[in-house]
């Protein structure tokens, strides 16, 4: 009996051993690569059937390629918690203001060997890999680009008699129409800033550069915070006198990146600042016929300095710098694959018709990374034009002039600059009358210079 | 070969009698503490342990951590907004002690001294606690509103100038305060409640054949009865308030000008803003550590307080 029992073990390790020993063979050539798709939610399922069909035509063009789809959008938080589980997709969209910081944690793989031979790099406007250009390195391809502008309330200023403003409007025009749209008996601000957070400092950065300051500069091989210039207290003054001189913010100051847009959306703040996608959520989730929504750029700053300015901002994709570079090949592979083709187009026309179904709008302001001259740009321009009772088409002379406004974001830890530095001092000069922008601003400038700068220096 | 065997029979009935015998003495008692055991393992003592691993490492998640020594520990203690933060901290808790602390105490006892209604006010006082935190920090954003809030409201009905509220630095803690205190003051009059109802009537009754009125009942019956729990709550409070987070990250993302930034929400922002694990492992092992020594401290003075009484 044991003897027939050995017999069988033997057997059926031979037979398992000669699986196992098949396997590889196989397995080995074969590349597994984890795409992110966009979140489970319903809104999402025509994009999400589009992908899951892409990802079928990839793996039919690369049979050594297997793509496993994650449902992933990136934020922050859950990306570091995913990167510590190893389970972050291997290629990813990443916002513009991450390039930095996630580049300089490894997070980011560069592309600068893909790029120099993928013949849709010269597509491409070179400026719009600037966030993602890191120690003389590239490590994102953009999606999309933004830059930070005024959306405002066509109604109140029809019903305000206030002029729409111009595309160089200046500051004068800006705080003219706040004053005359504020009416504090219906809790209307003529203007809402974001000035809670991080979100805070990142605005207050606006009137900086509108007023002709900058915030870091690179002199003489060493990093120095330059916002204590006369040209960023200036910008600094006119954040404070919004609130103390013409009285324009809402009584509630405090507000966060989306509070702004609530407020807005609520006709309880007649202008605000936007990026790119907030204008078709409030048209979307609060009915809004867009005719009622207007979008002019940032207007330009008082002094000999003074220019339009708003910080620049989108998305890019990224390959996970955890990836071994087989994976890495096969991530890039995805990039190119159908990108900026016929097939793209294809996704645009079935999210049009999903949109026409669900009655929403497709209104984001977006300027494209690509160069006019590109085909692909014009037919995806010319396919918004034809649908019209689905895609918002804003004006084309604000298109092309928002570009020429932007600004890039701070290149050193922007985000702690942000949120501990520059917003505080919003918070300040909005808190106390008597608050001092320039005695701030030199605070926080040194802070920022011995906390942060100078050990990088060193 | 068979005095082998006999010593492995012996050596299994050796051990099964020792089962058995722990089994008899309160094992099996044990065994049912296991899940628990490994829940707090889990999730309670391993990340403080990790946390304070972390402290020593420069950690990217999913990358190999290096070991950096103190750095973390000093790069955190030289952060003028670390030291900020402490202060911050220790000025929300010594406000939560002032109002928060005796405010579950007197409702408790006042409750306790109806002769009606106790049931109304058990649950009236009770009702915050199952309102979702989300919920409160937006009511409560609206009722310090300065232009619409409530709270200004009943001010102007007093003829008393209107506040800032969250928007003031020298209000934004108080005003948290305000709010930590309404949502968490009634679970803790629950508990001064239970620990009243356990104190004899005839107490009550021969103090006041005695002649004691109600102050006199209260300071000489009931606050020597309450005595245990109070120190208990004290400590619990004092833990609990150290590690504010919630609230300020909210309501008002530690601002205005930094007013009510916490050290918990320092640790949040270096860990998932900067995404620097190592100086929030440092910074929140030195809370830790922090909480730990008060903690010792307090329990031990309890304990000699109590024996000099005895």
């Amino acid at each position: 009996m044991s003897k027939k029992l050995l017999t069988c073990a033997l057997l059926a390790l031979c037979l398992v051993g000669a699986t196992v020993t098949a396997r590889p063979a196989a397995g080995a050539e074969t590349v597994t690569l984890r795409v992110a798709i966009p979140a489970d939610t319903p809104e999402n399922k025509s994009a999400i059937e589009f992908e899951l069909e892409k990802i079928k035509r990839f793996e039919a063009a690369y049979p050594g390629i297997k793509v496993v789809p994650v449902h992933y959008e990136y934020n922050p938080q859950t990306f570091a918690v995913a990167q510590a589980a190893r389970s972050a997709p291997d290629v990813l969209l990443v916002w513009a203001t991450e390039g930095r910081v996630m580049a300089e944690k490894g997070w980011l793989a560069p592309l600068d060997e893909y790029l120099k031979t993928w013949p849709k790099t010269s597509w491409i406007n070179p400026d719009a890999f600037l966030p993602f250009k890191v120690n003389g390195r590239t490590y994102g391809i953009p999606y999309d680009g933004y830059v930070k502008h005024i959306m405002y309330n066509k109604k109140m200023f029809l019903e305000k008699n206030v002029p729409f403003p111009r595309l160089d409007w200046t500051w004068e025009e800006f705080i003219d129409a706040a004053v005359k749209l504020t009416d504090r008996a219906k809790g209307i601000a003529g203007f809402a800033p974001m000035t809670r957070g991080g979100e805070g400092g990142w605005m207050l950065t606006d009137w900086i550069y509108q007023a002709g300051g900058e915030v870091e500069e690179f002199r003489d091989g060493k990093w120095i915070a330059v916002f204590d210039s006369p040209e960023a207290i200036r910008g600094a003054q006119f954040a404070k006198d919004m609130k103390w001189k013409y009285n324009v913010l809402p009584a509630n100051w405090s507000q966060g990146y989306m509070d702004v847009f609530n407020l807005f959306a609520t006709e309880k703040a007649a202008m605000v600042p936007h990026g790119d996608f907030t204008v078709e959520w409030v048209i979307n989730n609060f009915k809004w016929d867009p005719k009622d929504i207007g979008l002019a750029p940032m207007p330009k700053g008082e002094g000999p300095k003074g220019r339009q300015a708003g910080v620049q901002g989108g998305t890019f994709h990224v390959i996970n710098g955890l990836a071994a570079p087989a994976v890495r090949d096969a991530a890039f592979k995805w990039l190119d694959f159908e990108r900026w083709s016929d097939d793209g187009l294809e996704s645009l026309k079935r999210d049009i018709e999903e949109r026409r179904k669900t009655g929403t709008y497709m209104a984001m302001l977006k300027y494209p990374v690509l160069n006019p001259n590109v085909g692909y740009q014009k037919k995806e321009d010319e396919l918004k034009a034809a649908n019209p009772d689905v895609c918002v088409i804003w004006p084309a002379d604000l298109r092309m002039y928002l570009p020429k406004t932007g600004h890039t974001e701070p290149p050193i830890e922007a985000q702690k600059l942000y949120g501990e530095v520059l917003a505080p001092v919003y918070q300040a000069l909005l808190s106390d009358k008597n608050a001092d922008p320039a005695e701030l601003l030199k605070a926080a400038a040194a802070k920022f210079q011995k906390e942060v700068l100078d050990p990088l220096n060193k | 070969m068979g005095g082998f065997s006999q010593t492995k029979v012996h050596a299994a009935l050796g051990s099964s009698y020792q089962w058995a015998r722990l089994m008899k003495n309160g094992g099996l008692g044990l065994l049912f503490l296991l899940p628990a055991l490994c829940v707090f393992a889990m999730f309670q003592w391993c990340p403080i342990v990790y946390g304070l691993v972390l402290g020593f490492q420069k950690m990217i998640p999913g990358l190999p951590p290096t070991w950096v020594g103190l750095a973390n520990f000093k790069s955190v203690l030289s952060d003028s907004l670390v030291i900020l933060s402490f202060k911050n901290t220790l000025l929300f808790v010594g406000l939560c002690l002032v109002f928060g602390y005796l405010v579950p105490v007197v409702v408790a006892i006042g409750i306790m001294e109806l002769r009606r209604g106790q049931g109304f006010f058990r649950l009236a006082i009770y009702m915050p606690n199952i309102i979702p935190g989300i919920a409160l920090y937006v009511m409560w954003l609206w009722m310090f509103d300065p232009a619409v809030g409530l709270l200004n409201q009943i001010l102007g009905f007093f003829h008393l100038p209107p506040q800032e509220w969250l928007l003031a630095p020298k209000t934004a803690l108080f005003s948290l305060m305000l709010m930590a205190t309404w949502a968490g003051f009634g679970a803790t009059a629950l508990f001064y409640m239970a620990g009243l109802s356990a104190i004899p009537e005839e107490l009550y009754e021969a103090a006041e054949i005695d002649g004691a009125g109600v102050w006199q009942r209260i300071r000489h019956i009931t606050l020597p009865a309450l005595r245990p729990t109070m120190t208990i709550m004290l400590l619990l409070q004092i833990l609990a308030t150290v590690q504010v987070f919630q609230e300020p990250f909210v309501m008002t993302a530690g601002g205005p000008n930094n007013a009510t930034l916490t050290v918990m929400y320092q640790v949040y922002r270096y860990a998932f803003v900067y995404f620097e694990f190592g100086k929030a492992g440092a910074l929140g092992f030195l809370t830790f550590l922090f909480l730990f020594i008060l903690s010792f401290l307090y329990m031990r003075y309890s304990r000699i307080a109590h024996s000099e009484e005895v």
